[in-house]
């Protein structure tokens, strides 16, 4: 389509409208994103006006902080990678079954999505509620059972990210669900039918049907996946209670930098060193987004 | 083969409605058990209540400032998503419309806030904000969240405008009209859809939006909704008052719950959107 030009007396309108959203956002956005790049070579608390310039000093710090790779990165892997993997399995499943001829197809599917509106505060509380060790849901469902052998203490330590990692796959399912459904329903009936007629089975159909045909959208929701995964900061500081250092299983890379910057009891305050890990999150998020591009670029399916 | 593809389909089905269960089945005990006593919850956690427990509604509302937080969460999600749409749509508008010097440039560089993550920004942009004075106030949060909802939003909105037909900015344009009044009588009315959607998907993800809110808000009577709900849930695990705390949950999100049920279809539309529309 070809948009609708302007006349060249209208000219100053184009400025006119685009001026508060580039103002701001180049203020607000893209100032600061850039300025993290140099905060991240100083040794600031912040509130003081004394930097001082350490070059690559923290990025140096950094890499030998053994806590902060094989805790807190390695924590956000395992969320993007198995978490997502999981994530993404339920998604297909569900969303697989909710494109048939369901009966009460728009209930099933607003109950799957609801978690998507919940508040991760929210979710933090409920799964806690659920995992209670005295008289949580599960453990009281459990025993209710007799399957009391299987009862554990979910948020000891050793089960601690085990446990949060489930509620983050129950709190983010829904949306991808959602929108895998959205293009499934897209694919023409036909186009599956007659793959069906030409003898081609369930798993077939799937790889070699489905998946090239919401390939698109499929990259999008992979996307928005990688970033918010690496995102994800509320669900896990509200299970680690708002504690100065939170548990290992509760520690990805935005709670370790939230509490490296503005931990609020112990005064840690190390902006700089808070920024440099930020620019990791950035490099990792870049990264993946990179990666993804590539990965769906090759061979565009055409309908 | 045919009975192992039923059967596949069954436990499907099956797995979608244990899915869902789950969830209802959830909020049901959730509901039972904030009208239990702590004694209650602790001798059986499936059991019903005896005489329904009202106080923990009462004393929740009244030691906790949720009243307080829900009606900070309105204001500065509301006045944020305002701030949106007036800044985002026009833009969108003209970015999805017009070719003019750099606007190829400008729309990549929006597109690429998408895949920034906040992180990356917060301390600058803190100490910008503290610097003019607009650190722990909620007008200056709104203008946080308006700037980092700018991506998303303007890419959104740029979906809708680009699919309008443009015959009738071009007639309005033969008889005299101009960009401003064509914008704002022809074709804002037509991308009406794109500006519900972009203000339904930002008042939902501003109405849970947690780290931005934690670091620019210190004053305990400026706190939202999660930031208000997150110190409950802190202050309760030291009190041991479990069955409270339920009903706190229960305060905080049956109206969202309402507010899905009656427009659960608008809603999934509205954050999927973005996603699915090209």
């Amino acid at each position: 389509m070809k948009p609708s030009g302007l006349r060249r007396s209208e000219r100053p309108m184009v400025w006119l409208f685009l001026f508060p959203m580039t103002a701001i956002y180049v203020l607000m956005f893209i100032f600061p994103s850039l300025r993290a790049f140099y905060i991240s070579l100083f040794d600031w608390s912040g509130f003081t006006a004394s930097m001082r310039y350490v070059g690559l000093g923290n990025f140096r710090e950094l890499l030998g902080d053994d806590y902060f790779w094989s805790v807190a990165f390695v924590n956000t892997l395992k969320i993007l990678f198995i978490g997502g993997a999981i994530i993404f399995a339920i998604a297909f499943l569900l969303s697989g079954v909710l494109s048939t001829n369901l009966r009460g197809k728009k209930i099933f599917r607003a109950i799957t999505f609801f978690p998507t509106v919940l508040s991760p505060i929210a979710v933090a509380i409920l799964w806690s509620f659920i995992y209670n060790d005295r008289w949580g849901l599960l453990n009281s469902t459990l025993k209710l059972l007799g399957q009391e052998r299987l009862i554990l203490t979910w948020m000891a330590p050793e089960h601690l990210f085990g446990s949060i990692l489930a509620a983050l796959v129950w709190m983010n399912t829904g949306f991808y669900c959602i929108i895998l459904l959205a293009a499934l329903d897209r694919i023409p009936q036909q186009t599956i039918e007659s793959a069906y007629l030409d003898g081609a089975g369930e798993m077939q159909v799937f790889w070699r049907i489905k998946i090239p045909m919401i390939k698109d959208i499929l990259a999008t929701a992979l996307t928005l996946w990688a970033i918010n995964a690496v995102k994800e900061f509320g669900l896990l500081f509200a299970w680690a209670g708002g504690v100065d250092i939170p548990a290992a299983g509760a520690t990805n890379l935005a709670v370790k930098m939230y509490v490296t910057a503005f931990g609020r009891r112990v005064t840690v305050y190390r902006m700089g060193y808070a920024t440099a890990m930020g620019i990791v999150m950035f490099l990792l998020v870049a990264l993946l987004v990179f990666l993804i591009s590539r990965a769906f670029r090759s061979e565009v399916f055409e309908y | 083969m045919i009975f192992f593809k039923k059967l596949l389909k069954i436990l499907a089905k099956a797995f979608l409605v244990a899915w869902c269960l789950f969830s209802v089945l959830g909020f049901i005990w959730i509901l039972i058990t904030s009208l239990k006593t702590n004694r209650e919850l602790f001798k059986n956690a499936w059991g019903l209540f005896t005489e329904p427990q009202w106080d923990n509604y009462a004393s929740i509302w009244t030691s906790f400032k949720l009243s307080r937080n829900f009606l900070n969460s309105i204001y500065v999600v509301s006045l944020s998503v305002i701030e949106i749409i007036l800044v985002c749509t026009p833009a969108a508008y003209v970015l999805s419309r017009v070719k003019f010097f750099g606007s190829r440039a400008l729309t990549s560089l929006v597109v690429f806030g998408m895949g920034v993550p906040f992180q990356l920004l917060l301390i600058p942009l803190y100490f910008s904000m503290h610097s003019i004075g607009m650190v722990d106030s909620l007008f200056g949060l709104s203008i946080v969240y308006c700037a980092l909802s700018i991506p998303f939003t303007v890419f959104l909105e740029m979906g809708f405008f680009r699919n309008l037909p443009t015959a009738l900015a071009e007639a309005a344009y033969i008889d005299g009209s101009g960009p401003i009044k064509t914008f704002l009588l022809i074709m804002l009315p037509l991308g009406m859809p794109g500006v519900i959607t972009a203000a339904i998907f930002n008042f939902v993800s501003l109405w849970n939006e947690f780290l931005l809110a934690l670091t620019f808000l210190n004053s305990d009577t400026l706190f939202t909704l999660p930031v208000g709900l997150f110190g409950l849930q802190t202050s309760m695990q030291y009190t041991g008052k479990w069955t409270t705390m339920f009903a706190g949950f229960v305060i905080v999100t049956v109206p969202t719950m309402v507010i899905y049920m009656l427009l659960s279809r608008k809603i999934i539309s509205g954050l999927t959107m973005g996603a699915i529309k090209e």
